[in-house]
Formats: structure tokens, sequence, C-alpha cells
């Protein structure tokens, strides 16, 4: 099938004006979106556009919004990750039972975070050099990871933790915990390196076309490895914050994050294909889950039925992008 | 056929159809027809509009004008299952057969017939298939593994799937391809016995010699448009080419000044999987032709000079040092670069802009301190997109938007930019229309003018004999050959390429695997 022509697609009429080119640009979108849950939210009830409410949305948006950091990038690349929640409890155990076998809290903290990036290089080593499929090689590791959390603390939650850890995640840095402050850095930084840096440019290339970059000159390997390092350091340091606030190691924590971490990726413009997604977006993405998922219980809602419609805005925003790309290049 | 042409309708009717892409006039006001029981061959070079034709017909694309007759009626095909339901049935050159499951689930897939639960009644199943083979005369277990068969099998459960419909007409692309002479030859036979039962059967190849014997009739396509339908009896393969190529072979004047005393890379009896022993010189500006038919090697080459492949023998020499590359990454750094013949498979980000797709190559040289500078690389691209006149409305258009021609341009900016030493080009203009093939040619001249060394592997005679300095044919891995351009011609190298005796190989096109 190599006749000229079955490349060809009409390109979006009125991609050209303004108004076309900003309504494709999802950031712009969920923001829009965000602002108007906001806004029904407020005619609804007097207790959600308040700062307590908000900053309660921060405080517990920080490990999500900091794996989702990482499995994006995971996703641009191609790839899938679907050890973070894992490696974020056993971070989380292993930084406590560090602390109370005596290490001090900046070797215990180091070391779980080596250890989350270990179980990211592990990942890596098995989809690039072994060519395991991503699903298959981080579904093992995650509950490798998460055997080993429960395996470790026979189940229960490591408490007694050393009073200082507890300034990274319930201490106050204007106004708000420094993890919080850390999180909207680690997301500012990682959104300005996808978009200038040449090393997360190339992970755009090999998640678009691998084999094109390989053929172009781009270390294919080590850059889908340096993904899954960068979300296993991101996760590890999600669990790290996680224990800090609740000053316990939970071997349970992060269940199903995984799977929300990819939706928020996914809303925010991240393709399962590969080669399209932006941190931002993403962030925007975990940011509207949550709060959708404060919402519900502001108003009542069942904790059952947050699953019901997280999947329910799942589908229809990946359904929207389907029709609109579709709209825009009819076969 | 004689018989037949007393009918006042052909069985199929093509009537003017065209069929445009933005850019590109795939068909221009083509008519065909086809007979009962009529075996008619379809040929030209790629990019003639054979598949274009085959995808009206089967109603994957649509014509813009003309229309489509069955039976003196005028239908429009709607889409592949209409056609099907019309009895038009299509054998795709891609197997689209599920290899895990058996012979008789394929061929009555998604039609198996069911007991009274509703559960696949198997014994009937297999029953229904073993008679369906039996009466095509082919000798295959229904209950065998699709995964298990020999490509000929499989290629006649393909067309046992299409025959197990209330077929009228049989869309053949490319049936031959991926087949040896013998299983070629159990094919045609049982195409034979299919016309005997008054089936219209349409073939689609740029072979003309092998379906020559089969056909009652050949049309030959060029550049969209039907050069001429000719009843088998009343031509020959010879003339069916010379329609095909539609002109003589002529020489482009680029090939003096070459400076022979340096030598850039030296190959010493390298061998690899699909290549044995084979030794040659490149100097700076020289254009390397590589001919050779599918599964001569002559990929393998491609790939083994640009470290894609290990070498299990020999030695390769750049600037007479040994070369030993560990893959493709280590050759793009001394310097060669390699374009690979599957454009949108590893040639093009797809979904990338034009820009993104030129500076893919040059990241780390518009970049400072591990930045990419955007503005040097719109620069770069601009340039490229100007000086190659790669037709977009700017460097922002994905490369998915753009024609095949187009297209390789694209990937033919991104080495340009890298300015190789080297470039290994492996089938360039395969599926573009004549008018960039013949940009993409001159570029590649003006890149050998320039000092670059060119290893120019082509299936496309023309192509060689208008670039090449010199044609190194293969064979069975090996060299069997080396002609300089006053021994350019098609027979001498299909003569090499094929092993035979000059009239078994006349008018044999040359074809790409």
């Amino acid at each position: 099938m190599t006749e000229p022509g079955n490349e060809h697609k009409t390109f979006m009429p009125g991609a050209g004006t303004w108004l076309g080119r900003i309504l494709r640009v999802r950031e712009f979108l969920i923001t829009l979106v965000i602002i108007l849950s906001g806004v029904v939210m407020r005619l609804v009830t007097p207790y959600f556009l308040t700062a307590s409410n908000f900053l309660a949305i921060l405080i517990g948006l920080v490990p999500s919004g900091l794996i989702v950091i990482g499995e994006t990038m995971v996703l641009v690349g191609g790839g899938l990750d679907l050890s973070v929640g894992a490696v974020m409890a056993l971070s989380g155990t292993l930084a406590g039972l560090f602390m109370l076998s005596g290490l001090g809290i900046a070797l215990s903290v180091l070391l779980a975070l080596i250890i989350g990036g270990l179980i990211g290089l592990l990942n890596g080593l098995l989809i690039t050099k072994i060519h395991v499929n991503a699903l298959i090689a981080t579904l093992g590791t995650m509950t490798i990871a998460r055997g080993v959390a429960l395996v470790l603390t026979e189940g229960f939650t490591v408490t007694n933790l050393p009073g200082a850890f507890s300034y990274v995640g319930q201490g106050s840095l204007l106004g708000m915990p420094p993890m919080v402050w850390l999180m909207i850095l680690v997301i500012i930084v990682a959104d300005i390196a996808m978009r200038h840096t040449t090393f997360c440019r190339e992970i755009y290339y090999v998640g678009g076309n691998e084999r094109a970059a390989l053929l172009s000159g781009i270390p294919v390997d080590r850059v889908k490895m340096s993904t899954y390092v960068i979300s296993g350091l991101l996760s590890a340091s999600a669990g790290i914050m996680l224990a800090s606030r609740l000053m316990a190691g939970t071997p349970t924590a992060g269940n199903g994050m995984e799977l929300s971490a990819i939706a928020a990726a996914v809303i925010g413009g991240a393709s399962l294909v590969g080669g399209e997604g932006t941190i931002l977006g993403a962030a925007l993405g975990t940011f509207f889950l949550a709060i959708i998922s404060n919402a519900s219980i502001i108003l009542g809602i069942s904790i059952y039925w947050q699953g019901v419609v997280t999947g329910i805005i799942l589908v229809l925003t990946v359904a929207a992008d389907m029709f609109i790309r579709q709209r825009s290049s009819p076969r | 056929m004689a018989d037949l042409s007393d009918r006042a309708f052909p069985l199929l009717e093509v009537r003017d159809v065209t069929k445009t892409f933005p850019g590109v006039t795939a068909l221009s006001h083509v008519n065909f027809t086809l007979n009962p029981g009529e075996i008619h061959a379809v040929v030209g070079e790629n990019g003639a509009g054979k598949s274009t034709l085959m995808m009206i017909l089967s109603g994957v694309y649509q014509p813009d004008s003309g229309e489509i007759l069955l039976d003196g009626q005028p239908v429009r095909i709607m889409n592949p299952s209409h056609a099907q339901s019309l009895g038009i049935t299509t054998v795709y050159q891609e197997l689209s057969l599920v290899p895990g499951i058996s012979v008789a689930e394929n061929v009555f897939l998604n039609r198996a017939p069911t007991g009274p639960l509703g559960l696949i009644d198997w014994q009937t199943l297999q029953e229904a298939t073993r008679r369906l083979l039996e009466s095509l005369g082919m000798d295959v277990d229904p209950s065998a593994l699709v995964k298990d068969l020999l490509p000929s099998q499989q290629q006649m459960v393909e067309i046992a799937k299409a025959f197990s419909l209330h077929v009228r007409v049989v869309l053949l692309d490319e049936p031959t391809s991926s087949l040896s002479r013998d299983e070629v030859d159990r094919l045609f036979t049982l195409l034979r016995a299919l016309r005997q039962r008054g089936i219209g059967i349409v073939i689609i190849t740029h072979r003309v010699a092998e379906v020559f014997d089969l056909a009652d009739r050949i049309t030959v396509l060029r550049d969209g448009r039907v050069v001429g339908t000719w009843r088998a009896v009343e031509t020959n393969p010879d003339h069916l080419v010379v329609s095909m190529v539609g002109r003589e072979v002529k020489e482009a004047g680029h090939r003096t000044g070459l400076k022979l005393e340096s030598v850039v890379m030296e190959a010493r009896k390298i061998s690899t999987p699909g290549l044995s022993e084979v030794s040659f010189t490149l100097h700076p500006g020289e254009i390397l032709g590589v001919a050779g038919l599918g599964g001569s090697g002559r990929n393998e080459l491609g790939r083994v000079l640009f470290g894609l492949q290990r070498l299990t023998g020999g030695e390769l020499r750049m600037d007479g040092q040994p070369l030993k590359l560990t893959g493709p990454l280590d050759a793009i750094k001394r310097g060669i670069g390699y374009i690979p013949p599957d454009r949108k498979t590893s040639g093009l980000f797809m979904r990338m802009a034009i820009r993104d797709n030129i500076v893919a190559g040059s990241l780390g040289a518009i970049s400072r301190w591990g930045l990419v500078r955007n503005e040097l690389g719109d620069r770069l691209s601009e340039h490229y997109r100007t000086q190659l006149s790669i037709r977009s409305r700017s460097i922002f258009q994905p490369v998915s938007t753009l024609s095949g021609g187009t297209q390789q341009k694209v990937v033919v900016a991104r080495w340009l930019a890298k300015r190789p030493r080297v470039l290994i080009v492996d089938d360039p203009t395969i599926g573009i229309d004549t008018g960039a093939k013949a940009e993409i040619h001159q570029l590649l001249a003006d890149l050998s003018a320039r000092g670059t060394a060119i290893v120019l592997i082509s299936s496309e005679l023309l192509e060689l004999f208008t670039l090449s300095h010199r044609i190194m044919v293969l064979r069975g891995g090996r060299v069997v050959g080396q002609l300089t351009p006053v021994e350019f011609s098609d027979e001498r190298v299909m003569v090499l390429a094929a092993g035979g005796s000059a009239t078994g190989t006349q008018g044999m096109v040359y074809e790409h695997d």
C-alpha cells in the first residue's frame, strides 16, 4: 500500500485562528472545566471555595501530584508504569523502618529514594534490555514492591517516627506545608524541562516513533530507562512525603494509584500510544480529579460514587478527544 | 474468451474514474472492464495508481468522479463489507489471517456455523472447510493453525476465505510477492480453475512476466492514467515494460569530477545473515548503486553499514581505520546516515510537525546547556523547507498531512542537517509521485556533488541508472557483478540479479520486497 495519497489527511479547518488553537490546548480546556466546577460548587455550597478547603485539597494532592509527573514522562515515552502506587507504599514504609532502626532521617529518606530509583531502573532494564512488555514488567514490580512492603511490616503501619520528620508534611512554610511547595516546584521544573530540555524532547521522539528515533540517532533505550527511573524516584518521594504527613509508613498506601495517575495524565492530554502529553496538563488533570473527590465529600455523596464519576470523566474526555481528532482528520 | 464477448455488459466496469488526494492525482479518467471468466492483470510502477484502483473497487476509497458498473448497473461501493456483499472480494498483499487459530476458523471468521445453544458447531465447521478447500484443489488441513502453514498455504487460506462467500469478482494485490516459484505455480493453477467457473479476477502487480502467461488481458497504468489495455496474445512483456516506464533510460550528466584517489569507506568480505563476503570501496562524492531482487541481501547491506545488524565476518573500514559499529548511534557519530525504505514506520514521526521531524537528529546541535533553542530549530527547518521546497503551509504542519514525496523530503532534510559523510539510502522514492521523485534525485545528486558518498540501494533500475556512478549487483547475498555507466541496461542488471539467461528474465520487472 504505497500509493501516494494514502497518508493524506485534511488539516483541521480553522486551525489557524487563535480561538481554534487555544481550544485545542488541553491545559486551557481543563482549566476552564476546573473554573466551571468551582463556580457550580460555589453556588451549591459555601464550604467549597474557602482557603482551608483549598489547602486541604492541595495537601491531599501531594502524592498523586508527584506520581503523575513520572507517569506522564513514562507515557510520553510510549511506556506504562503500574508500579508507582506500590513503590510509593514501599518507600514510605522503608523510610519509616530505616528511621526506627536508628538510621538518621536524612539517610533513611535517601535510602528510600534510592530504592525507588532502583525499582524504576529494574523496570527500565526489563523493558529495554529483555524486551518484557511494559505492562507485564511493571505489574510484576508492582506486585513485588507491594508484597515486600507487606512482608516487612506484616501488614501493620510503621509508627513512632522521629518528630522532626513531620516538618515536610505537617510544618508550615508561607502558610502551607513544605511538601506542597515542593510539589509545585517539581511540577514547574518538570513542565519546563519537558518543553525545553534536549533530554526531555527526546522522550517525545521515542514515544512518537521508537524506530525512527533510533534511526535518527536518539539513544532510545537510555531515554526509556530514564523515564522509569524518574518515575520510581518521584513515586518514592511521594511515599516519603505521605509518611511525613501521616507520621506513619503505610504498606497499603497508594492502592489503585497507578490507574488514577494514568487517568489524570490522559485527561491532561497524554496518549497511551506515546509521544503526547504535558506535565502541566497531567497536573491539572490530577487537580481536577482531586476537586471532584473533594466536592463529593462536601456534598455528602458516597465515596463509592467517586470511582463512578472519575471513570465517567475519563471516558468522556478520551471520547471527546477522539471525536475532535476524527473531525479534524477525516480519512 | 470469445464466447463471453456476446454478453451485453462486462461483469465489472470502471468508467472515467478520477481520484485525487491533496497534491496528487492518483487516478485520472481511468476506464477498465472485467468480463466473467477473465483474468485481467493491472500492471504499473509503484505509484502508478494500481493500489488506488484496487481500493476503489474494494470500497476503501470513493472515486471523486466517474462511475463503477456491476452487470451494467451503476453501483456505489460504500465500504469493504458492502463490496463483499456485492460479490467483490479482495485478497490483500498483507495477509489478514489470525495466526493463532485454525484454518477453518479463519475461513469462516465470524460466520462460523453454530449449534442450538449458539455455540460453534466444530464438526460442521471442519467439514465445510474441508469441502471448500477440496473444491478449490487445496491440500490444507482445516484444523491446522495458520501460523504453522507455509506462506503459500496461508495465501491459499486467504483466497479460500474470500471464496466461502458468493463471490463474483476477486481482486488480488501483488499475490506473488511472498511466494516461491512453485507456490506461484500452485496459486496460478487455482486461479485458472476459478476462471473456469466464470469468476472475474483482477491481479494487480508490477511483475509483468509473471502474469503474462496467466492473464487474458493486461492494462498498463502510469501516473494514474491508463496507457492501454491489450489482449495478452497481442502484446509482449517488453512492450508492456516500455509502456509502464514510459520513456527510455536517460543518462544524468553529473558523473564527472569524481576523485577516486581517496576512499571514505571500504568493505572487505563483510558477512552477516543474508549477506556473504561483500567487498567494495566508496569514494567521497560517489553514488554507489546497489541492485538486487528482494532477498538478495540489498536491505541487509544497508542495515549492516548503519550498525543495525552485526558483522559476522569480514571488516569495514572508514578513512583507512577499522570500523566496528555497535549500533546506529555509533554509526551516526562516525558520520554515517541512513534513510530506511519504510518511510512511514521507520523514517517519520507522523504526528509531529515538519520542524520536529527535521531537527530530530540534530537536537544536540541546536541545544545549549541541555536546553533546546527553538529559534535555532525554526531557522534550520525553515532553511530546509525552502531549500528542498517542502510543500507545506509552515514548518509547524504535522507530517501526517503531507504527501508521500513531501514526507520523504522531510526525512532527507533531517540528514542534510546532519551533513553525513556517508549516506545510505534504501529505496528513497518508493511510492512517491514522479515530480517529487525527480526532486529527491536532484537532492541526492547535489549532496554527492558536495562530497557525501552515497550508497543507493534501490528496487528501481531507472533510479539506479540515473544516479549511480557504479552499480553493484547482489544475488543471494553475494556480489555478482559491478557495472559502469556504459554497461547500465535493464537486461544486464536483470541477468545478474536473477542469475538466469537473458530470455528468462526479459521484461521481468525489478521488484521490491
